[in-house]
C-alpha cells in the first residue's frame, strides 16, 4: 500500500510538475492544430455542400415556373369526332385538336395567315401540347359543340425567352403617337417620339461597339495561332527539301505540310471574315453609312404598339424602316407604343423573331400566363421540355425500390443472423463472410451486367422492367445491408444474451425477443443507406434496359420504366437548353424524394428505439 | 438443512480450445442450503457454475466431460434440453443484466416463454409474488411499466433475482452477483439470498470471503481448477483441513 503522507523523492530529477508543465505546450499546440484541422475540414465540406446546392437551385429557376398559353377553344365536331362515331378512342385516335387550337390562335390573329407568319405563330406552342385536350374531349363527349378552357405550355425557347434567358430584354417607351407610312415596297416607315428612337440607335450602336472590341479580341489570338502556322509551313517546306534530295519520308512530310497548309488557309479565312465584320460593325456604330442596316446577325429591335409589332430593319436616330410582324388590329390608335432590343442576335437563339412578335403579343394580352411548373410532377418523358415530366420516372423509381426494399432487407437481415448466431465457424463460413466483403466493393455497373446476363438473357425478364431493376439493386444492396446487421448484431452486448438463455429462451427466442430488436435501429440505418444507395444508382439499371423513353406511367412490375437518375442522366444529355433547367429541378426533386425517404426512415427508427 | 444432494458432479473436466480450465472436478451440493465457491481469480469456480446450466454451451469452444448430475440426472446427456435445464436452473450474472423492457416484462419474459401462466390475471400474480420474493415490490410496484433499466444497481440485481425466480427454478446460480454492488445493496441482497435459501437451492461464486461466511451453509475451495477442499463454511474458515485453504481464508494469497 502506498502512503500518501511520505514526501516524494525528488532529489535527483527535476520536480514531476516542471516536467509535465514543460511538455504542456507542445501538447496543447498539438490538440489545437487537430482541432483547427478538423474545423477547416467541416467548414471546406460545408462550403463546398452548399455551393452545390446553391448551384443547383441557381440553374433550377428558369424551370421553377412555366409560361401557360390560355385559349378557349370551340370544340367543332368536324374536328374533335371527324368520323362521327362519338366513341372515345375514336375521338382521341382522329381528333384533330391540335387544329382546334390552330384555330383558337388564328382568332386572336386573324391576318396572319394574310402576312404569311401563320407558321411562326403556331410555334408559340407544339403539336404534342394538344394530345391532353383529346384525353379531356374523349372522357367527355357532351363538350363537343361547346367551348372549351385549355392551359398549354408554351414552346421551350419562347418559354425561356419569356423568362428573360436570352439576356435582358430593353424596352423603349415611345411618347406621343407613332406615325406609320406604308412604302411602295411593302415596308413601313415608322416615325414619332424622336427621343426613343435616338436611345435605340445609341444602345444598338454601343451594343455593336461592344461586339466589335470582343471580335477584335478573338482576332489576336488568332492572328498569333496564323504566325505559328505560317512558322510551321515554312519549317515543313524545308524538311521537305531535305527529304526529297534524300529521298527518303517525303510522303509523310507532304502530308503535314498539306495539313498545316489547310490550316493556316482556313485561319487566313476566319481572319478575313473576322476582320470584315469589325470594319462593318465599326462602320454602322459610328452611322457612317446611313441608318443602321440590322440583320439577323445583330441584334433584334421590335416596335410594338397596342396590338401590333412591326420588326426594324434599319434605323436612324428620326425613324425607322419596319416589317411588319403582327397586324395592329382595327381601332389600335397606335399612340401607345415602344422600341423592344433583344440583344441575342436571332441568328443565336432557336425561336425567332416572329415566334417572340407573337409570344410578346399573346402575353400583353394576357393569354400568356406564367405559373407554378406543375408539368414536371404530371407528365412523364417527353421530347418537348416543356411537356416532359418525371411522373413515370418516380413511379418508376418507386416500383423499383419497393422490389429492392422487399428483397434487400429480408434477405439481408436473415443472412446476417444466421452467419452471426447460428453458423459454425468454419473455413466455409469464412469464405462466405470473405466474398461478402468483397461484394460491397465490386462496381455496381457489374451487377448491371449480371441482371444482363442471367435476368434477361437465361430467365428471359422483360427488359426495362422494374422487376428486373429492383432484382438487380438489391443484389447490389445486399452485401451493405449484410455487413451492416451483423455489426449491429455483433453490439448487442453478451450479458442480455445470457439473460435470456439463462432464464430459459431458445436460441431462437432470444435472438428474435432481444438480440434482433436491439440491433434494429442499427440494421435499419444499413438499410436505408443502402436503399438511398439504390435510389441513386444508374449504371446498372443502364445494362438491362431501364434507360428507355419512357412516356406512358408505369402501372406493374413487369412494365417498361426508368428511374430518376436515369431519367435525369438522359435529360442532361439532351441538346435544347430548356433541358438545363429541368435537369437542375429533377435533381432537386431526387435530392428531396432521397431527403423525405431519409427523414421517414429516421423517423421510424427513433420511434423504434423508444420502446426500450 | 436436509442432507439431500441436489447436484452431484464426478470428474468434471472442462477445456477452453486446449487450455483446460477444470480438472477432475467432483463436487455435491445440498438441497436447501447455501454453496459458495470461493477462490482467486481463474480457479474455474464461474466454469464449473456455468456446467450447472450448461451456459458453457454458448461458448464455441468449450468442452465439457464428466458426469454432472441434477437430481439424479446427468445433464450433459444427449437426452436433456438445455432449454428445459435452464427453466428449472435459473442463473444471476455478476453485472445486473435486466431486459432493456418494462420492469413488468423482465419478469413476466420466464413465465410467458415457458407457458407457465394460463392467463394474464396469472401472470400479475407471478411478477407479484417474484417481486415480492425477492424485495423489490414495494420500491417498484407504482413503476411496473418503467424501464428496467432505469433502477438502481441494486435494484437492478434484485429484478434480475425476480426474473430468475419467476420461472419457479430449483436451483438459482449466482456469480459473483454483488460484485459491482454498493455494501447497503449488498447487504440487501445478501439477505434475499437467505431468504430464498427456504425454497431453493442456491449457488454463489464469490471472491468476498466475508461474504461467504455470512451467506452460506457450504463451501467449496477452487484452486488452479481443481476442488480443494469442500464442507461446511464454518468448518472451512474455522478449521481448514488443507493448507492451500488456510493460506487462501487468511490472505496470503490471491
Amino acid at each position: 500500500m502506498t502512503d500518501t503522507s511520505s514526501p516524494p523523492t525528488t532529489s535527483l530529477r527535476p520536480n514531476l510538475r516542471d516536467v509535465v508543465a514543460a511538455n504542456m505546450k507542445k501538447r496543447y499546440a498539438t490538440e489545437k492544430l487537430f482541432r483547427g484541422f478538423g474545423l477547416a475540414m467541416v467548414a471546406t465540406a460545408i462550403l463546398a455542400c452548399g455551393l452545390l446546392v446553391v448551384s443547383i437551385l441557381a440553374q433550377s429557376v428558369p424551370a421553377l415556373t412555366e409560361n401557360r398559353l390560355h385559349l378557349t377553344l370551340n370544340v367543332s365536331a368536324a374536328k374533335a369526332d371527324p368520323i362521327g362515331k362519338g366513341n372515345a378512342l375514336e375521338i382521341r385516335e382522329q381528333g384533330d385538336f391540335y387544329g382546334m387550337v390552330q384555330d383558337g390562335l388564328v382568332e386572336r390573329f386573324p391576318s396572319a395567315e394574310a402576312d404569311g407568319t401563320l407558321d411562326d405563330l403556331f410555334d408559340v406552342t407544339t403539336s404534342l401540347a394538344a394530345v391532353p385536350i383529346g384525353k379531356t374531349i374523349a372522357a367527355d363527349p357532351s363538350l363537343i359543340g361547346k367551348t372549351l378552357d385549355v392551359a398549354l405550355p408554351v414552346n421551350d425557347d419562347l418559354d425561356l425567352f419569356l423568362k428573360g434567358a436570352f439576356g435582358k430584354t430593353l424596352e423603349i417607351k415611345g411618347r406621343g403617337p407613332l406615325v406609320v407610312a406604308l412604302q411602295p415596297d411593302g415596308s413601313f416607315a415608322l416615325s414619332g417620339d424622336g427621343q426613343a428612337f435616338a436611345t435605340a440607335a445609341q444602345t444598338l450602336r454601343n451594343n455593336l461597339s461592344q461586339k466589335a472590341a470582343a471580335l477584335e479580341q478573338v482576332l489576336v489570338t488568332k492572328r498569333q495561332r496564323l504566325g505559328a502556322g505560317q512558322a510551321q509551313v515554312k519549317a515543313l517546306n524545308a524538311r521537305l527539301t531535305a527529304a526529297k534530295s534524300a529521298k527518303t519520308g517525303v510522303a509523310g512530310v507532304e502530308a503535314s505540310l498539306e495539313q498545316a497548309q489547310s490550316n493556316v488557309d482556313g485561319l487566313v479565312g476566319e481572319i478575313s471574315v473576322d476582320t470584315a465584320n469589325i470594319v462593318a460593325f465599326r462602320a454602322s456604330a459610328r452611322g457612317e453609312s446611313g441608318p443602321l442596316q440590322l440583320s439577323d446577325d445583330k441584334p433584334t429591335l421590335l416596335i410594338e404598339t397596342k396590338s401590333g409589332t412591326y420588326k426594324v430593319q434599319s434605323l436612324t436616330p428620326a425613324g425607322a424602316t419596319a416589317k411588319l410582324m403582327v397586324r395592329p388590329q382595327s381601332g389600335d390608335t397606335q399612340s401607345d407604343w415602344q422600341i423592344i432590343q433583344i440583344a441575342t442576335p436571332q441568328s443565336g437563339r432557336a425561336v425567332n423573331d416572329e415566334t417572340i412578335a407573337y409570344g410578346r403579343q399573346l402575353k400583353a394580352q394576357n393569354a400568356i400566363r406564367s405559373a407554378l411548373n406543375t408539368t414536371i410532377f404530371t407528365n412523364s418523358d417527353s421530347n418537348e421540355p416543356e411537356l416532359s415530366g418525371l411522373l413515370s420516372a418516380f413511379i418508376g423509381s418507386l416500383l423499383t425500390l419497393a422490389v429492392t426494399a422487399c428483397l434487400a432487407v429480408p434477405i439481408g437481415v436473415a443472412t446476417a443472423v444466421y452467419l452471426e448466431e447460428f453458423a459454425p465457424k468454419n473455413w466455409l463460413t469464412d469464405f462466405i463472410e470473405v466474398n461478402i466483403n468483397n461484394l460491397a466493393a465490386v462496381p455496381s455497373i457489374v451487377f448491371g451486367l449480371l441482371g444482363f446476363a442471367v435476368f434477361l438473357t437465361f430467365f428471359n425478364m422483360p427488359r426495362s422492367a422494374p422487376i428486373v431493376g429492383g432484382i438487380v439493386l438489391a443484389l447490389m444492396s445486399l452485401p451493405v445491408i449484410i455487413i451492416a446487421s451483423r455489426a449491429a448484431l455483433k453490439a448487442v452486448p453478451p450479458s442480455i444474451r445470457e439473460a435470456a438463455l439463462g432464464v430459459g429462451a431458445s436460441k431462437m427466442q432470444t435472438i428474435f425477443h432481444h438480440v434482433l430488436p436491439l440491433a434494429m435501429p442499427g440494421i435499419m440505418t444499413g438499410s436505408i443507406l443502402a436503399m438511398a444507395h439504390a435510389l441513386g444508382e444508374t449504371a446498372p439499371l443502364l445494362m438491362i434496359g431501364m434507360v428507355a423513353f419512357i412516356a406512358d406511367v408505369p402501372t406493374g412490375l413487369t412494365d417498361s420504366a426508368t428511374v430518376l437518375p436515369v431519367e435525369l442522366f438522359m435529360w442532361a444529355g439532351r441538346p435544347e437548353r430548356a433541358w438545363e433547367p429541368r435537369t437542375a429541378l429533377a435533381i432537386i426533386l431526387l435530392l428531396i424524394f432521397m431527403i423525405v425517404m431519409n427523414g421517414i426512415a429516421i423517423y421510424l427508427r427513433r420511434k423504434f428505439e423508444r420502446r426500450w | 438443512m436436509n442432507n439431500l444432494v441436489k447436484v452431484s458432479a464426478r470428474d468434471i473436466n472442462v477445456f477452453y480450445g486446449s487450455k483446460q480450465a477444470l480438472f477432475d472436478v467432483s463436487l455435491d451440493i445440498m438441497d436447501g442450503a447455501v454453496t459458495a465457491f470461493i477462490g482467486p481469480s481463474g480457479c474455474g469456480k464461474s466454469t464449473f457454475l456455468r456446467c450447472i446450466n450448461r451456459m458453457n454451451d454458448t461458448i464455441d469452444n468449450c468442452r465439457v466431460s464428466g458426469a454432472l448430475e441434477v437430481d439424479g440426472r446427468n445433464v450433459n446427456d444427449r437426452s436433456i434440453d438445455p432449454v428445459v435445464l435452464r427453466a428449472s436452473v435459473g442463473m444471476v450474472f455478476q453485472k445486473p443484466n435486466p431486459f432493456p423492457k418494462t420492469i413488468f416484462e423482465n419478469v413476466a419474459y420466464g413465465p410467458r416463454i415457458h407457458g407457465i401462466a394460463t392467463d394474464k390475471a396469472d401472470l400479475e400474480k407471478i411478477v407479484e409474488q417474484s417481486l415480492r420474493k425477492a424485495g423489490l415490490w414495494e420500491e417498484v410496484k407504482d413503476r411496473l411499466h418503467q424501464p428496467g433499466t432505469g433502477l438502481s444497481g441494486g435494484q437492478q440485481q434484485r429484478l434480475v433475482i425476480a426474473r430468475a425466480i419467476a420461472v419457479n427454478p430449483e436451483i438459482i446460480l449466482m456469480d459473483e452477483p454483488c460484485s459491482a454492488l454498493d455494501p447497503i445493496a449488498t447487504a440487501k441482497i445478501e439477505e434475499l439470498i437467505d431468504e430464498l435459501r427456504q425454497n431453493f437451492c442456491i449457488i454463489i461464486v464469490t471472491h468476498s470471503m466475508a461474504q461467504a461466511a455470512r451467506v452460506s451453509q457450504r463451501t467449496a475451495f477452487f484452486h488452479m481448477g481443481r476442488v480443494v477442499e469442500v464442507g461446511a463454511t464454518e468448518e472451512i474458515f474455522t478449521n481448514p483441513r488443507d493448507t492451500r485453504t488456510q493460506d487462501y481464508i487468511t490472505g496470503r494469497f490471491g
